[in-house]
């Protein structure tokens, strides 16, 4: 309800805010956009890549293990990291700029 | 044979960090190499991250090359809940590192 929905958005600004963030999408378990700060290209890019890999990721984890779940991902590459974290129905996306320098 | 000192001693030094429980390399097909988990009990383990771990690494290559064609994948971290795999993919080898999950 209103509530919930204040709190998504909240979130999602939060997030957005942090430097280096490039954006954030919310999609549902088929992979389709429910909310992003990124452009409808972006967004449609990123969405069916990243939840199929996600749940890839998850079923490795849940075969492995079965007490054992994904809670988080992370995909580092030279530009950028791209953050997962699966929730039951949806998955929280988060593209940022990579470190410049590794620590 | 510098080069492979060099290699050895990395791999020491990723097993010997606080935290990880061992390592496994493979080819990109998933044929295990070479790892620290020798043990019987740990085949199991080894043969599923072997045989899941190489693919999920060459997907995720292929989607940052499919988002962007000059970017390039470095690497891949699953945290779960008991423990965080890395994984990192070169020239042929896949790297897949087992850590304990770090709480908090």
């Amino acid at each position: 309800p209103a509530a919930s929905m204040a709190n998504v958005e909240e979130t999602l600004k939060r997030i957005g805010s942090h430097k280096g963030v490039i954006g954030t999408l919310i999609v549902d378990s088929q992979g389709i956009p429910l909310r992003s700060t990124l452009s409808e290209e972006e967004t449609h890019a990123h969405a069916s890549l990243i939840t199929q890999l996600a749940a890839k990721a998850r079923r490795t984890v849940t075969e492995l293990d079965k007490d054992d779940d994904l809670c988080f991902m992370r995909i580092r590459s030279v530009k950028h990291e791209i953050l997962v974290a699966p929730d039951k129905d949806y998955l929280l996306i988060c593209i940022q700029r990579a470190p410049s320098q590794a620590a | 044979v510098m080069a492979s000192i060099q290699v050895e001693d990395t791999l020491k030094r990723i097993s010997q960090q606080k935290g990880v429980e061992g390592y496994i390399i493979s080819d990109e097909s998933g044929n295990v190499l070479r790892t620290t988990f020798t043990d019987e009990s740990e085949k199991e383990m080894v043969d599923k991250l072997a045989q899941d771990l190489p693919a999920l690494a060459t997907r995720a290559s292929s989607a940052v090359r499919d988002l962007d064609p000059t970017n390039q994948m470095r690497f891949v971290r699953l945290q779960t809940r008991k423990k965080e795999l890395m994984i990192s993919k070169d020239t042929g080898f896949v790297m897949m590192v087992v850590q304990g999950s770090v709480q908090g």
